[in-house]
């Protein structure tokens, strides 16, 4: 027989759509007093938000008559048109997470003098209450009138991980606003909401961190910071993406974003990054996905392009790695431990990054080759070692793309052409390229369905290198097919054509490298993302050797 | 053994053995030099054991024997003696060699003579003889030429034919390739191709510096070992094995502009037109016309920079591009003091040759440069 469900086992349908764990509930209250114009929100975590989540702000509260209304599903005070939907400015507009969360747990709220408790969807009290700004309102028991959810939560540690992911986002995405999370009284998360988005940066990745950041500038639609190479971690864990200070889920922006450190990072490698897309909400619908976690452009390829543009330009700020003693500010100097490298941290203290004040007089002096190849330069800023290998590749890689781009190649024809023996997976890859292959200074024919009789190389290319050149490069194409599988190509023929590590070099190619190196850009990494040089500042120096410290 | 001999000519012959010795081997016994005594005096011999050296030195054997001692030790210590004599006593039991000099005596610490690899030695094969300075030129003319790659280890080779009481060298890169022929005396109707390391010919010279006109070259039975001999030095080196690419191929038969010019003019003029073709990887333009030869060089962030010198030139016009570093190269072992310069399209490989000669070749493929 078919009836109607019940009011109640509707909304806990539609709750489960909405509230599916604790950090869903955290995100929704944490979006309605965002909209209520909050400075401060405090969000306070008891059981992994089993027991209770409580949420409190300073915002414009709701009034002591809307109170009751606040908690019947599809009601709102953000949309009021169908044409509003259209270019929704606030993060909620459904008017379903208080009556969803209402539904499935015991709520009391109280603001503007009034107090209201609603225990799964009933009103149980109603009456007055303090009188204090904003709003406070505690979540308890959550999902007791629903097992099945209750059992199908995870552990309380990855439970609690979500919600303080949610705060953070939240607290990186609004510098301007206050979070305080707490978890079973524990501070977690705690942001000055004084409007420095470094700060904030900092209060959730730790100072360090925040030191590597690259503000993007000069960009309107685009605002946040994103890392330098020189930082990075092995997750997706530290990109927050968001449209109008909603964090969202894109994964044609975050492939936006890591293009743009193509050749930067090494594989495995993701940087950390703040983007808030300021858009006109006519432009963008974000009524797609109950828990508004996907969006839809109406101009996906104009935001994917203002991203890129703005991370690119900030990360033409990106400095050198630098060698620091150990971190940390060390108590007494005579304590500090001999130092050590440390690539992927950056100084303790918050030297906030000179954006733009990448000195292109800068001028290395050579000063030898080291090891078996490392050159050491001095320049303006201090000591600089230099990986000759992964230098040569960037310069070459640079000059390679310029020809790539150009059309314009020189190419050294060889007086031998030379067979070289490949897959036949290669040779197809070889073929789809032929052109763009040209550019870059490779030629062949075909030598039977194994091999290719190579006619001409890049002319920086020396002597003999071709064979192993040539598998490496037609591999990248056949493993990469489609974006980005020439540049791939070229890093491999650019590693295949630089010097070597342990070529020894004499004083005028030195030199010779270390000025092209200064006015290649992206010159912190070679093309697979491995650092080219270590800056070691005379100030590190002064403090190792006890000057002037 | 007990010998007595004068520092500095030991000394000298110790420098000279010890460049066999490579500074990165596994073998520790490998890292000393053979001392033995002979009819005439001293034999040192050292090896890689790809290339090994052998040298005389005149001494009065009281006692004979011999044993092996730290060459890098030996070499340094040798050389700082004063010159007056040097008398050399090895105690067999304990291999503690005894060095007496002027106001020195000094102990080394050696090691057994049975422990150093017996190298061949060149009593058997074919032999020929060839003018030492002859030789030493061609080899300079030629090993340069040579690839260093170890990708393809018969480019790293300087093939030697012999043919005809003949002999040429051959080395190439896949780029160029530079060709000597010289004559020889030997057996009329001996034949043999052999890959000589280019890292064992650059020894050569030095090795053989100073010895009387002519060398001796055997090369061994089995083909796989080459000797140079020449008065008291000795250079063995082990052949490489492969088939050599048919290079007389990529000669040019034909050309259309012939191009002459002062050797040392063009010299210098490369040279510094080069410093301007940095950003396209040492590329120069050359440019042959009625009466001169155009070279010049760009790199936009740079400058450019362009010479014209007057040249004889005969056919028609031509502009052509090369890799600077390949024509320095040509251009610093020909000891003439014109050089002729063969051209037949700016794509074709270019010829270098001293004037109305046929003894020495050099041919570079040109570079292709996208016009602008």
């Amino acid at each position: 027989m078919i009836h109607l469900l019940t009011p109640e086992i509707a909304d806990a349908i539609a709750a489960g759509e909405v509230i599916e764990r604790p950090a869903s509930v955290v995100k929704e209250l944490v979006e309605n007093s965002l909209d209520a114009n909050a400075r401060r929100i405090t969000i306070d975590v008891r059981g992994a938000g089993k027991i209770s989540i409580r949420v409190s702000d300073d915002g414009d509260g709701i009034s002591a008559e809307d109170l009751q209304m606040a908690f019947v599903r599809h009601a709102t005070s953000k949309v009021t048109n169908l044409s509003d939907l259209d270019a929704i400015a606030t993060l909620g507009f459904r008017g379903e997470a208080l009556a969803s969360i209402a539904s499935v747990s015991d709520v009391e709220c109280s603001s503007a003098g009034a107090r209201i408790r609603v225990r799964a969807g009933n009103v149980v009290e109603h009456g007055a209450g303090p009188l204090l700004p904003g709003l406070t309102l505690e979540v308890k028991d959550l999902f007791a009138n629903v097992p099945a959810r209750l059992k199908f939560l995870k552990s309380d540690n990855t439970e609690v991980a979500a919600i303080k992911d949610v705060v953070s986002s939240f607290a990186l995405l609004h510098p301007h606003v206050r979070f305080q999370l707490t978890i079973d009284a524990r501070s977690a998360v705690s942001s000055a909401g004084d409007g420095d988005r470094r700060r904030a940066i900092g209060s959730v990745h730790g100072l360090p961190v925040a030191a590597e950041m690259l503000e993007m500038i000069g960009m309107p639609l685009v605002t946040g910071m994103v890392s330098q190479p020189r930082m990075s971690r092995g997750s997706r864990d530290g990109i927050v993406l968001a449209v109008n200070g909603r964090p969202i889920s894109s994964r044609p922006l975050l492939y936006a974003l890591e293009d743009c450190y193509q050749g930067m990072l090494e594989r495995g490698r993701h940087p950390i990054a703040v983007i808030d897309i300021g858009i006109d909400p006519e432009l963008v619908d974000v009524n797609v996905h109950p828990a508004k976690r996907e969006v839809r452009f109406r101009e996906e390829g104009a935001v994917f392009s203002a991203l890129q543009r703005a991370v690119r330009v900030a990360l033409g700020g990106s400095q050198p790695y630098q060698y620091h003693a150990t971190a940390g500010i060390p108590a007494t100097v005579a304590r500090d431990p001999m130092p050590q490298l440390t690539l992927h941290e950056a100084a303790a203290s918050v030297a906030v990054a000179e954006i733009g004040a990448r000195a292109a007089e800068n001028v290395l002096r050579p000063i030898g080759q080291v090891g078996p190849g490392y050159l050491v330069a001095e320049g303006p800023e201090g000591l600089v070692l230099i990986d000759q290998h992964a230098a040569h590749e960037r310069v070459l890689y640079n000059r390679l793309l310029e020809r790539l781009r150009t059309g314009r190649g020189i190419t050294q024809p060889l007086l031998m052409p030379q067979a070289v023996d490949v897959e036949p997976r290669l040779i197809a890859a070889a073929a789809d390229h032929r052109a763009d292959l040209a550019n870059l200074g490779l030629e062949y024919e075909e030598f039977g369905p194994r091999s290719l009789r190579i006619t001409a190389v890049p002319v920086e290319m020396p002597a003999g290198r071709a064979t192993a050149a040539v598998q490496e490069t037609l591999a990248a194409l056949a493993d990469n097919r489609g974006e980005g599988a020439m540049e791939k190509a070229a890093a491999a023929l650019a590693c295949h054509s630089a010097v070597r590590f342990g070529d020894t070099l004499d004083l005028a190619e030195q030199r010779r490298l270390l000025v092209d190196l200064e006015s290649a850009v992206d010159a912190v990494t070679c093309p697979h993302g491995r650092p080219t040089r270590l800056l070691v500042e005379w100030q590190e120096l002064r403090r190792h050797f006890r000057r002037n410290y | 053994m007990k010998v007595t001999c004068r520092p500095s000519v030991l000394g000298q012959a110790l420098q000279i053995v010890s460049r066999a010795i490579s500074s990165r081997t596994t073998l520790p016994i490998l890292n000393n030099i053979l001392i033995e005594t002979t009819s005439e005096g001293l034999a040192l011999t050292a090896t890689n054991l790809e290339i090994g050296i052998r040298k005389l030195v005149p001494a009065e054997v009281s006692m004979e024997g011999a044993t092996t001692a730290p060459a890098r030790l030996l070499t340094d210590f040798v050389s700082t003696l004063p010159d007056q004599d040097l008398e050399m006593t090895l105690d067999g039991a304990t291999q503690s060699l005894n060095l007496r000099c002027a106001r020195f005596d000094t102990h080394i610490k050696c090691i057994e003579a049975e422990e150093f690899p017996p190298g061949p030695r060149p009593d058997e094969g074919d032999r020929l003889e060839v003018a030492l300075d002859e030789l030493v030129s061609a080899v300079e003319q030629t090993q340069m030429a040579a690839s260093t790659d170890e990708a393809r280890p018969v480019l790293t080779g300087v093939l030697v034919q012999i043919q005809g009481g003949a002999l040429t060298l051959a080395a190439t890169d896949g780029h160029r390739l530079a060709v000597r022929k010289l004559a020889a005396t030997g057996p009329a109707d001996l034949e043999a191709s052999l890959i000589v390391p280019a890292r064992a010919l650059a020894e050569l010279a030095r090795v053989l510096k100073g010895e009387p006109g002519k060398v001796e070259v055997i090369i061994s039975k089995a083909r796989n070992q080459v000797f140079f001999k020449a008065g008291t030095s000795e250079l063995t080196s082990r052949l490489i094995d492969g088939k050599y690419p048919n290079y007389a191929q990529v000669i040019p038969s034909k050309s259309s502009t012939k191009v002459r010019v002062s050797t040392s003019e063009l010299t210098q003029t490369v040279r510094a037109v080069s410093l301007f073709a940095r950003d396209s990887a040492n590329v120069i333009r050359v440019k042959a016309q009625a009466g001169a030869l155009v070279l010049s060089a760009t790199t936009n962030e740079v400058g450019d920079s362009k010479a014209e010198m007057a040249a004889d030139v005969d056919g028609s016009d031509i502009q052509i591009a090369f890799n600077a570093r390949y024509v320095l190269d040509a251009l610093g072992v020909i000891d003439e003091d014109e050089v002729e310069l063969l051209f037949d399209g700016p794509l074709s490989p270019g010829l270098l040759r001293p004037p109305g000669k046929e003894h020495y070749l050099y041919v570079i493929m040109p570079v292709r440069v996208a016009m602008s």
